[in-house]
């Protein structure tokens, strides 16, 4: 009996110990969204005047709005006023060393390779110099003001660069857009800027990796990225720390701008949690993401590898209004267990000989639904607009489901439009020659599945990579057999 | 015109329940009622609906006061056209029959007015109508149920191979008022027979149609095909500017049948043409060829969605369309692939030119799949002629018209000739290449 109680004891101590979080931050800020709390956001954040009013003017619309229901997906119901709107980031260190940390937790860092300082960051560990980005981008904030270019917060945006900001923040995604774009304007916490001057080439990867962690639950970030002209940025968005963590709402707006000449590739590798195997907890992962070409030849390139999140819903998006300009679409999305996501793109071709392209690589396992849902659309200006479309699916088990929905609009007689599909699954004499050769059943279906997502993982920036491919075959683990 | 058009047609209905139900067993007529409510429960659909936000229904029916005639009216004939010869047929006017006799072959095939089989408690007709069709969540099938008055009926019995196509040729035609009809038809197949089924639908091309009035046809159509059956079909609608066809057409077929249909949609008023195919039988076999021709503001909506429910099934889709003036197409495919149905072999094609600045193409062709033993997929173009194939014609001595012409008659035959019979190939080529010329 005693034993019963310690085992009862742990356990909830260890849900204590992850799932808690919020509760220290709720004497921060109470729970609910009102215009109280919108002004105390913005209030804490000391904000201008015209900030508040474009949260309060959000928020307003944001009341007029219906949830969405259109997805091919099942989500439960959101209590939109028992979430805590603004968690400050964290200053009481969770664990004290790496010892107290959950061994299962240090095992998948193990495995994702992630160097040990990384590694106790991630895990919420008081290391300092590393925790936070801060002092990451101290280290380079030399370089990049040298050239001219401004990474910071989007607070210390609003701040210092008002008048870039206020050009540009809801350009792209205005809060009218959607159910979530209107309540990320309304409450978003903070996020990052970054402003590339004319005819500069980034020197290296910007990347919002560590600072989202930092950040704890930051559950409404915004992106704001403008190339001007002739600039060139690759920016990475790294959300690969498993969180333990119950269901929990991340809404997120990204904006992109880029200008004549200009070009901005964007990657994700998103692992938020996804939930346990029985589909309990996860993040809900909804977030609007869109860039517009500006000028003429502007290049705009997204990529992404999902594999976390107990429900995915989001569609990076280009609009291509420069003549020439080009959007490219890369992706995989690989769901396991309960894990759903409705995910894909939007090509608006606004511009003359524009061109899009569009690879979608679908994974689904467990008892997950995996939908791709993407718009081309061709307007009436867009003459000699070009588009090709690539969505495969690959199905793991009996149990899932992978679905495409794809949408072609042309309004224009000169474009040339094309969208192949395939729906597949991991042949019995591919793993059987895998078998052969003494590879294990586990190990034949991760090389198969690399092999299959290698056209996407190809276009990340290499150390990103790798890690996204030691990421497919730690979430594929446990499908087979 | 305070009214919705809901609670307009509800009105219509119960004012005229004694007439629509006159002659219909007690059974059918209780189901009227039920059907008239999910209609107006469920409402016309509208934009916001998915499957149709590319036709604007509601203003179709808001924009004129639909009359309806409860009675057969007689129509003019074609205009000095000549159909297809063939020795079964069936015609039917606004949706009433003209025959009200059933004609029985020595084979033991009914063919005739769907209202005298049911009246007459035919068998066929009695198990089947609204078994496929029930259910579907369609309100304009519901609105049909609720109204079905008469339409054409086929019988094939058992392992009757039937040696000629039955012809059922519908027309529809308004007088000075706009009306709106609610035709329907059945087709049953029973276990192994082959039979070849060819379905036109005609405005009505007499003297003085400028003049009159637009015509509305929501019609439903059902087929059950039977185990190991091999069924036929082909269709064409090819209407004048004012008339409305909005065709919802329903399919269940069982173990090992075969089942293959073409459409060609040449009219010149709006179609929405919706095709669902439910494969209930193992190795059961769909096949649907889809044609749109369009040109001036013509519009054609197709949808296509075949749900695959048993295990190795088969279906094909190829949907070709060509957009010309201010003209708009669209097509919304949907593969469905229940959990279990393995060994699935499912592919879906949408096929478009786009011929001037003011037209448009929509396409959705959509998967939604459960099992993983399946091989689905699916393909979409849109684009243009080909202007090296143009050039290559031109360079030896073809006319640009003829070169245009020459291109797209490649394009629209590859759906024709795989019509069910000869001369009706013919016919419909002959159809299509006048409409080309136009276009």
């Amino acid at each position: 009996m005693e034993d019963q109680n310690q085992i009862l004891n742990n356990i909830t101590e260890q849900e204590y110990k992850y799932g808690f979080v919020t509760d220290i931050e709720t004497d921060t800020i109470p729970r609910g969204l009102n215009e109280e709390i919108v002004r105390l956001i913005s209030a804490k954040k000391e904000e201008p005047e015209w900030m508040t009013e474009y949260r309060l003017k959000a928020y307003a619309h944001w009341k007029t709005l219906p949830m969405p229901s259109w997805a091919h997906l099942d989500i439960p119901e959101i209590d939109y006023q028992d979430i805590i709107y603004y968690a400050a980031p964290r200053t009481t260190p969770k664990y004290n060393s790496l010892d107290e940390v959950d061994p299962e937790l240090l095992a998948t860092f193990e495995k994702l390779g992630i160097p040990l300082e990384e590694r106790m960051a991630l895990a919420g560990v008081a290391v300092d110099a590393v925790m936070d980005s801060v002092s990451v981008k101290t280290t380079f904030k030399d370089t990049l003001s040298e050239l001219g270019i401004v990474f910071c917060s989007m607070s210390e945006a609003v701040r210092d660069y008002p008048d870039l900001v206020r050009k540009y923040l809801g350009s792209v995604v205005p809060y009218t857009d959607n159910f979530f774009a209107a309540l990320n304007a309304a409450v978003f916490s903070d996020g990052s800027f970054c402003y590339i001057p004319k005819g500069v080439r980034c020197p290296m990867e910007l990347s919002t990796y560590f600072r989202i962690n930092a950040a704890g639950t930051g559950q409404f970030e915004r992106t704001l990225i403008v190339a001007d002209e002739g600039a060139y940025v690759s920016y990475l968005e790294g959300c690969t720390a498993p969180r333990r963590d119950e269901n929990q709402l991340h809404a997120a707006v990204v904006e992109i701008v880029v200008m004549k000449d200009a070009e901005v590739k964007y990657s994700t590798v998103q692992n938020w949690y996804p939930g346990d195997k029985d589909g309990k907890g996860g993040i809900y992962n909804f977030v609007t993401k869109r860039g517009i070409c500006r000028g003429e030849n502007a290049r705009l390139s997204w990529t992404q590898v999902e594999t976390g999140s107990a429900i995915t819903w989001k569609y990076p998006s280009c609009i291509l209004a420069g003549d020439n300009s080009v959007g490219e679409f890369y992706s995989v999305a690989l769901t396991n267990n309960f894990q759903q996501a409705d995910t894909g793109t939007k090509m608006i071709h606004l511009g003359k000989n524009t061109r899009s392209r569009i690879v979608s690589k679908g994974i689904s396992a467990g008892r997950s639904q995996n939908s791709y849902r993407g718009l081309v659309k061709v307007g009436r200006k867009a003459e000699g607009a070009r588009n090709y479309s690539q969505c495969d699916s690959l199905l793991i088990g009996d149990r899932c489901g992978a679905h495409t929905f794809p949408y072609l609009e042309v309004e224009n007689k000169s474009a040339v439009v094309e969208h192949e599909a395939t729906t597949s699954k991991i042949s019995e004499d591919q793993l059987f020659y895998c078998n052969q050769r003494g590879l294990s059943t586990e190990d034949a279906v991760a090389l198969i599945v690399g092999g299959y997502a290698r056209e996407v993982l190809n276009k990340l920036p290499m150390e990103f990579a790798i890690e996204a491919q030691k990421l497919l075959s730690v979430s594929l683990e446990g499908t087979v057999g | 015109m305070n009214r919705s058009v809901e609670q307009r047609l509800l009105d219509l209905y119960v004012a005229n329940v004694d007439i629509v139900g006159e002659g219909f067993s007690v059974g059918l007529n209780s189901q009227r009622r039920e059907y008239i409510e999910a209609f107006n429960l469920a409402g016309i659909p509208d934009r916001k609906d998915e499957r149709y936000g590319l036709s604007d229904l509601r203003t179709l029916f808001d924009s004129r006061e639909w009359e309806h005639y409860f009675t057969p009216v007689q129509l003019s004939a074609l205009g000095g056209e000549s159909l297809p010869s063939s020795r079964y047929r069936i015609e039917v006017n606004n949706g009433f029959c003209t025959e009200t006799e059933l004609c029985r072959l020595e084979n033991g095939v009914v063919y005739g007015s769907l209202r005298t089989a049911l009246q007459e408690e035919v068998d066929s007709a009695r198990l089947h109508y609204n078994t496929v069709a029930d259910n579907k969540g369609a309100s304009l099938t519901a609105l049909n149920s609720a109204f079905m008055q008469d339409g054409s009926f086929v019988y094939v019995p058992e392992g009757v191979e039937l040696d000629e196509p039955i012809l059922v040729f519908h027309r529809y035609g308004a007088g000075a008022e706009d009306v709106m009809g609610f035709g329907r038809t059945l087709l049953v197949f029973g276990a192994g027979c082959r039979a070849r089924v060819q379905l036109i639908h005609a405005g009505d091309h007499g003297e003085g149609v400028d003049d009159r009035g637009s015509y509305l046809a929501d019609y439903v159509r059902e087929i059950c095909v039977g185990e190991g059956a091999d069924v036929h079909l082909s269709e064409v609608s090819d209407f004048s500017g004012n008339c409305h066809l909005l065709l919802e057409s329903y399919v269940s077929q069982e173990t090992r049948s075969r089942c293959e249909i073409h459409t060609v949609d040449l009219g010149e008023g709006t179609a929405r043409l919706d095709y669902t195919t439910d494969l209930t039988g193992r190795e059961a076999e769909s096949y649907l060829y889809g044609l749109y021709l369009h040109g001036e503001r013509e519009r054609c909506d197709v949808g296509v969605t075949v749900n695959h429910l048993v295990p190795e099934c088969r279906s094909y889709e190829m949907v070709k369309g060509v957009a010309s003036g201010e003209a708009t197409g669209s097509f919304t495919g949907r593969v469905y692939v229940a959990q279990d149905a393995q060994h699935t072999d499912a592919f879906q094609q949408s096929r478009n030119l786009l011929l001037s600045p003011e037209a448009h193409i929509y396409t959705r062709p959509q998967l939604e799949i459960y099992a993983d033993d399946v091989k689905c997929s699916h393909g979409a173009t849109v684009g243009q002629l080909d202007a090296e194939a143009i050039y290559y014609m031109r360079q030896r001595g073809i006319g640009e018209d003829e070169a245009r012409r020459l291109q797209l008659h490649g394009f629209v035959n590859d759906v024709i000739s795989h019509c069910c019979c000869e001369s009706f190939c013919d016919w419909m080529t002959a159809r299509a290449e006048r409409k080309i010329a136009t276009i």
